[in-house]
């Protein structure tokens, strides 16, 4: 019998753990309790084919928005606000301030696809910037010889898929599990996306209900549903964005925009654009139940935010920093494991095709 | 407090502080490593603050107030693993793992580090960094310290640092351990002031700290029992600087029992080779004298006049060399005229009726220490001379077995008594102490404030450098890698160091020597 792989096997202070009891929590690194056993079954099964080079590429941004979705705007029409940093500093102080990242390696193979990822949250203490990491590993495949040989490799019609939708009920595990009440969430990517935003919508809406404040950020994004849906703006810009980009000076936000999805209401959210930088700005998104019950201190997050892009400043890639603090230790985390050693000791790794990519 | 382990690069192992660690650790510090069954222990050469978010000049133009976690800092170490316990059978050495996690070493784990020496003269290890040194402390805030193995005695020592930097201080440490500890005899020559001359008493510390540092290393200020000083017959020692009279002693050079070489000491600005044929000359006249005179007018005045005389032979001498063959050598003008001029100055410390001469016997005492003060008149040409005679006799007492006494010999700016491009022939017996001290049990220090004074052909055989403030880009040499600026803002008593068999050892502090340094005195005069 093949000596089982056991790549985590002790407790090390906080810095690595063993998910048996799925303490979670800040100044951890938690190692998801399946990692060992899908490594086992990796090598048990002898995978050894040669790989297959998956030119894997999904930009989400661009399905944020519904069809069937309808976009409205405050009473007082597009505008522009100054922001304000100063106000911004202060704010922090206020409220506990946490930001999500994540990091994800996939690796093809002919029997299947490996994703291993690494969840990121980053609280900003008094002092200092404190991290929660935890790390899953998947394995995909469509052959039910293999399935059926294995406890853990999941079977997948469409592993990209089915990757989203496990990624998100841990990020949604993680995040319920780490983030403490009263504080408020940055999260790096949309608030809707694709098929998988689904597992999340009611989770965000229960974070409101426990004084959690998600707040969504969208780079790079080709949407175009306020220039289609304002009539003084239609055929005069190539996406919201750079709408957005021609509005906005440095410093400023534009005014909200409320959307619902006239199928499903529970897909609504609140969003403005943000120009820190000139450059691309960003949009930034609420889920309106968010939003209603918290209107009140909106502009003050996004003066904090504001904040947090000026002192990360990187005007080529403008982002928050507790944001990018938190991608940071995603990556880092990823990088402790040594995913290529790990696949080498289990056998796999001449014939695995890594490559990184995000949601 | 503790440093991770980030990885190897140029042969030095990298190391960042974690959030326990709130402050730089400065270099010359010491890392404990454990792993597995092995420790590590790692010098630190490199140290520099890191700051992980360092803000965007926009929020600076703005005038924003800090986040105070904006401003976390990280010290980033670069370290050479100096010593290894582990114990593989292999042939392997073991890595240091990323992630591994270091602490402060202690005292133990450092003598570990350091070869477990039980004996040699007792000193602090220190840290430097930026414009601040510091004496390393181990995590209960306990100092560390290191003997300095007693061999290094033998592989001759050099000390270089500026006026007031603590070189003279250390000097009379290494001196009264050699006394008291080693129970060797000790010879030095005080060149300036009364820098050597009050070793007979204990030392006056002006602050506290000192007597801290000294109660660390159970420590008490006191004077060397056994000490002379000698001094030229035709100079005195001014007695008004508190010089201890009693153990004060005129002595003369005696052209009778005077080795022919030791004249070269005599000789300037002309070449070696000239020089040479000084110590032939008089050779066959002293040789000519003993038979001739038996004493009588066997003086150096009498030496001068023959010499002088050889104007009228057209500067041409009868020699004798060490093999006993005669010969004639004519000199040339110049080289005459250099060697009259010298003999002027000379004829003085030759031949005092009051006083008597010296030689091995007088130093070649157990426990002893000799000083041969030549800070008076022309006291350079005296200790030239007088430096030669001695250090002739020693080897030669040395070399026949007559004494098993261990000798230590300071020389302060040795530049004085010796060219720095003095030729093997001329440095002589100097040349063959520092090549067979180890066999012979002789030591010497060498005390200068510029690494240039010392004679080229010695620098080979110097085997621990010790350097003190300096602006000296040599130190460098030393494998620390120390900024200009540090080296010049060394504070006193602190050195950088590569001493012989202790090369693990880079940045130390002398405790202050326990006899002959009035630090209240010293403040006075200031005043």
């Amino acid at each position: 019998m093949k000596k089982n792989f056991k790549l985590f096997s002790k407790r090390e202070n906080n810095m690595i753990l063993e998910d048996n009891s799925f303490n979670f929590g800040f100044n951890k690194l938690i190692i998801d309790s399946k990692f060992n056993d899908i490594l086992d079954e990796l090598k048990n099964i002898n995978i050894s084919l040669p790989t297959v080079n998956s030119n894997f590429k999904q930009d989400l941004n661009d399905i944020t928005f519904s069809k069937n979705g309808k976009l409205t705007h405050d009473d007082n029409g597009i505008n522009s606000f100054n922001l304000n940093p100063e106000n911004g500093t202060k704010f922090i102080e206020k409220k506990p301030i946490i930001a999500y990242d994540e990091s994800i390696n996939r690796f093809d193979s002919l029997e299947g696809t490996a994703f291993f990822a690494s969840h990121s949250l980053a609280l900003l203490s008094s002092t200092d910037y404190i991290p929660a990491n935890y790390l899953t590993f998947y394995f995909y495949t469509k052959s039910k010889a293999i399935v059926n040989r294995s406890k853990y490799i999941k079977y997948a019609e469409n592993p990209e898929v089915q990757s989203k939708i496990d990624y998100t009920k841990d990020k949604i595990k993680f995040i319920n599990n780490t983030v403490i009440k009263n504080s408020i969430l940055l999260i790096d990517g949309p608030l809707i996306a694709g098929d998988a935003y689904t597992y999340f919508i009611n989770p965000i809406i229960k974070m409101t209900e426990r004084n959690i404040i998600p707040v969504f950020f969208v780079k790079n994004s080709l949407s175009d549903i306020v220039i289609s849906s304002i009539e003084s703006l239609k055929d005069k810009y190539n996406s919201d964005l750079h709408w957005a980009f021609k509005l906005l000076k440095n410093g400023q936000r534009s005014n909200f925009f409320h959307y619902t999805d006239a199928v499903n209401p529970k897909n609504s959210k609140v969003f403005c654009y943000i120009k820190v930088f000139n450059s691309s700005p960003q949009r930034i998104e609420f889920h309106s139940e968010t939003f209603k019950k918290y209107n009140q201190i909106i502009p003050d997050i996004l003066d904090m935010i504001y904040y947090q892009i000026l002192v990360q400043g990187d005007d080529n890639n403008p982002q928050v920093r507790l944001i990018a603090i938190a991608e940071k230790y995603a990556r880092a985390t990823l990088k402790l494991i040594n995913i290529d050693k790990i696949l080498k000791k289990v056998g796999i790794t001449p014939t695995l095709n890594q490559k990184r990519f995000g949601w | 407090m503790n440093w991770i382990v980030l990885g190897e690069k140029n042969g030095k192992i990298s190391l960042v502080s974690d959030r326990s660690t709130n402050g730089i650790l400065p270099k010359g510090s010491f890392l404990t490593l454990e792993q597995a069954n092995a420790k590590y222990i790692l010098r630190v050469e490199n140290s520099s603050q890191h700051e992980a978010y360092s803000p965007e000049p926009l929020v600076i133009d703005m005038d924003l107030a800090p986040l105070e976690a904006d401003r976390k800092c990280r010290n980033i170490v670069e370290t050479y693993r100096i010593c290894d316990f582990n114990y593989r059978s292999d042939g392997l050495i073991n890595y240091i793992k990323p992630q591994s996690k270091a602490r402060l070493s202690n005292q133990e784990e450092i003598d570990m580090a350091l070869g477990n020496l039980e004996k040699g003269p007792k000193v602090f290890i220190a840290t430097a960094q930026y414009n601040q040194n510091q004496l390393l402390r181990d995590e209960h805030g306990k100092l560390i310290t290191a003997n300095l193995p007693e061999e290094m005695f033998y592989h001759q020592t050099l000390i270089c640092g500026k006026t007031g930097s603590g070189k003279t201080v250390a000097s009379k440490y290494l001196a009264q351990y050699f006394v008291e500890e080693l129970k060797g005899a000790v010879l030095a020559i005080n060149v300036k002031d009364i820098d050597l001359l009050q070793m007979d008493r204990p030392s006056k510390p002006k602050t506290e700290a000192i007597k801290n540092e000294w109660e660390n290393m159970g420590m008490d200020p006191h004077g060397i029992d056994n000490y002379i000083i000698y001094y030229p017959a035709n100079t005195e020692i001014s007695m008004t600087k508190d010089v201890n009279e009693e153990i004060c002693e005129k002595i003369t050079l005696d052209v009778k029992q005077i080795e022919p070489e030791s004249l070269i000491g005599l000789l300037t600005n002309i070449s070696d080779v000239g020089a040479m044929n000084l110590p032939n000359i008089f050779r066959k006249w002293q040789e000519d004298s003993k038979e001739k005179n038996k004493g009588k007018d066997f003086t150096f005045n009498n030496f001068i006049k023959y010499f002088n005389n050889g104007v009228n032979d057209n500067y041409e001498f009868a020699t004798l060399n060490t093999r006993g063959e005669e010969s004639n050598i004519k000199l040339h003008r110049g080289t005459f005229d250099n060697i009259a001029r010298n003999f002027d100055m000379a004829a003085d410390f030759f031949d005092n009726v009051d006083a008597r001469s010296i030689n091995e016997q007088d130093i070649l005492v157990r426990g002893k220490m000799s000083v041969i003060d030549v800070a008076g008149k022309n006291g350079t040409q005296f200790g030239s001379i007088i430096l030669r005679n001695l250090l002739h006799d020693i080897v030669l007492a040395k070399r026949e077995s007559r004494y098993r006494i261990p000798i230590l010999i300071l020389i302060d700016e040795v530049h004085m008594f010796y060219n720095e491009n003095a030729s093997f022939e001329a440095l002589g017996d100097l040349d063959t102490i520092c090549r067979t001290g180890r066999s012979q049990e002789i030591g010497v220090i060498f005390s200068s404030q510029n690494l240039r004074d010392i004679p080229k052909g010695l620098s080979s055989v110097i085997n621990t450098k010790i350097f003190f403030k300096s602006d000296i880009s040599e130190a460098k040499t030393l494998g620390v890698n120390m900024s200009q600026q540090e080296l010049e803002s060394l504070r006193s008593g602190f050195a950088i160091v590569s001493i012989h068999n202790l090369s693990q050892l880079k940045v130390i502090k002398f405790p202050l020597a326990l006899c002959g340094v009035d630090e209240m005195e010293r403040t006075n005069d200031k005043r």
